[in-house]
């Protein structure tokens, strides 16, 4: 994608994720046919690693304002209230994204007091958990720099 | 008002804000929360969002949606289009028969719409320009044949569907979304033909200058490509692989294809699609992520029951309700992608599918079709955006042909409504649970 701005090291951290997973999952089928095992242990990580994927990859499509919604309004509104419906969309996506923070933070914080373990390795729990706070927070980043470049006029509506 | 009543009415209006969908399904679902419950539970965001995505049978999403952009990027629907070309030579409708035929069989490899439409466009349209289409028919057909890609296994919108129903086999999701696939198909072929006969585009003589084409090396070249959906339809039918296991063995083969054997990836391609799946992934997965907060609202408040109570109660008749909810999802897939409606509209329409005891394979098919329509009507047709794009036309000078492919795919999916057996016949000769 060419004439976008880019979130480098999000889509870094998604690709990276990607091909992990991809490999986990290819290791997986091939030495179930030779050996007849699965180790089902590695689903715990393969799944984790779709979160990351998930949140790393939504924070490069919000800085380039390709999440999908309805374009209507703002498409028919005159300059002057398109400004103002912008920063509309930007305080709700805000809201969310400071919620998911907020609680994602405090649950990775519970996990770590309490100090409980993955199920399936044996992990600490909050290995895995605190990777959803810091990643929202990454988007909530994002979105300021989408909304600023969305006013200044550097980033288009147009799909 | 009761807190079912502003959660739905946040919704909607944070929808005709423009804000995107999976926020606007987060940000409802806590106004229900706030208002109707208590804001402690609003706790529910940060486990909720974990819990929504960290689920095994997802990981073939974003599997499945690198495959598509591999298969696409490795060069392979201009070889399918040339043998497709060779084989059917040139004839009144020719071309259009091509890139019908090629849509769905590049259908069969990814699992989403839109990026086919953009690679069969992409190679396809100076073609049919050159020959005589007109670009708005073109473009037009491109985008209502790729749409199939929703039906034709392997489907993400159907993997989604698995998810959200329960007990639902997504192996006899994918064996019954065949041939109603292959109908639409047909359906949309049939006009095409009758019009391009009628206005006599592509004659029965080859144009200037252009190329033989012998059956022969271009079916060579296509052979790769053509074995993709048969490795991962077969694979899939043998039990050899479960879903994410064939997503995987079809993104390992698209890179040796792509890489050895067309040569037009390069290992640095190669990353930069993984960056792109992941992002794509990310738009599609956030929905998922935040519908579960939606869903979990509603459901603790009761708003899906009602609604569903309310439906029900709306007529006893099953036919005419039935027609009522495909309205509803016809006009739902005008506005919105097929992965948000099935999580929006599918808590509330499972008691009413129950109640009513409609088969949910047969139904989650009929919704995809619906859904496969509205992806090429406009006003918002991200198939169609997609493939103006490429044309360079406006999108209001598809109109009344989109219009004739609306009422063409419309008549594919009356006929599996009234026959049902189209759509499950194979899965119940392929022994999955129906």
């Amino acid at each position: 994608m060419k004439g976008f701005p880019d979130a480098r090291p999000e889509r870094w951290l998604g690709a990276l994720a990607l091909i992990i997973i991809a490999l986990i999952s290819l290791g997986n089928v091939i030495t179930r046919y030779l050996t007849g095992g699965s180790f089902s242990f590695t689903e715990e990580f393969s799944v984790f690693l779709l979160v990351v994927l998930t949140f790393a990859g939504a924070s490069v499509a919000l800085r380039r304002n390709r999440h999908i919604r309805i374009g209507f309004l703002e498409r028919a509104l005159p300059p002057k209230y398109r400004r103002a419906l912008i920063v509309f969309q930007a305080l709700c996506g805000a809201i969310v994204l400071a919620l998911i923070t907020w609680y994602g933070g405090k649950l990775a914080w519970q996990e770590y007091q309490w100090e409980s373990l993955s199920p399936g390795l044996g992990l600490p729990q909050w290995w895995y958990l605190v990777w959803l706070p810091v990643l929202s927070a990454a988007m909530l980043w994002r979105l300021c720099q989408q909304t600023v470049d969305r006013l200044t006029g550097r980033l288009t509506d147009e799909p | 008002m009761s807190p079912d009543v502003w959660m739905i009415l946040a919704f909607a209006g944070l929808l005709i804000a423009g804000v995107p969908v999976a926020f606007s399904l987060a940000l409802s679902g806590a106004v229900g929360i706030v208002l109707g419950l208590s804001p402690d539970m609003l706790a529910t965001l940060g486990t909720n969002t974990y819990n929504s995505i960290a689920k095994y049978p997802l990981i073939a999403i974003p599997l499945f949606i690198l495959t598509g952009l591999i298969f696409e990027r490795s060069g392979v629907a201009l070889r399918l289009v040339r043998f497709a070309q060779a084989l059917i030579g040139p004839r009144h409708g020719g071309l259009a028969l091509v890139a019908v035929l090629v849509c769905m069989i590049m259908g069969g490899m990814s699992g989403s719409g839109p990026a086919d439409a953009a690679a069969v466009a992409m190679v396809m349209l100076p073609s049919m320009t050159k020959a005589g289409y007109p670009k708005p028919f073109s473009a037009t057909l491109i985008a209502a044949s790729a749409s199939t890609a929703i039906l034709i296994p392997p489907s993400v919108a159907l993997i989604l569907y698995s998810i959200v129903v329960p007990g639902v086999d997504l192996r006899a999701l994918f064996a019954a979304g065949l041939f109603p696939g292959i109908l639409a198909g047909i359906a949309l072929l049939v006009p095409a033909m009758i019009v391009s006969k009628r206005y006599g585009w592509e004659g029965g003589i080859p144009l200037e200058g252009a190329e033989q084409l012998s059956v022969r090396t271009t079916f060579k070249q296509a052979i790769p490509a053509l074995f993709a959906p048969v490795l991962i339809l077969g694979g899939l039918r043998s039990g050899l692989f479960t879903p994410t296991e064939a997503a995987v063995v079809a993104v390992a083969y698209g890179a040796i294809v792509g890489l050895f054997l067309t040569r037009e990836l390069s290992l640095r391609d190669l990353w930069e699609l993984l960056g792109e799946a992941a992002i794509i992934s990310g738009v599609v997965m956030l929905i998922i992520a935040l519908a579960g907060i939606f869903a979990w609202a509603g459901t603790m408040l009761g708003t899906f029951r009602h609604l569903a109570e309310w439906i029900i109660s709306l007529t006893d008749n099953g036919v005419v309700l039935l027609v009522l909810v495909m309205l509803a999802v016809l006009v739902a897939g005008m506005l919105l992608d097929a992965i948000s409606i099935y999580l929006i509209m599918m808590p509330i329409l499972i008691p009413v599918m129950q109640h009513f005891e409609w088969n949910p394979v047969w139904f989650g098919i009929l919704l995809a079709m619906n859904i496969a329509i509205g992806q090429f009507t406009p006003p918002v047709a991200v198939n169609l955006m997609v493939t103006t794009e490429v044309a360079k036309i406006r999108l209001e000078q598809t109109l009344g042909w989109a219009l004739l492919f609306v009422v063409a795919m419309g008549c594919a999916l009356a006929l599996v409504a009234l026959f049902p057996a189209i759509a499950l016949w194979l899965p119940t000769v392929l022994g999955y649970n129906v």
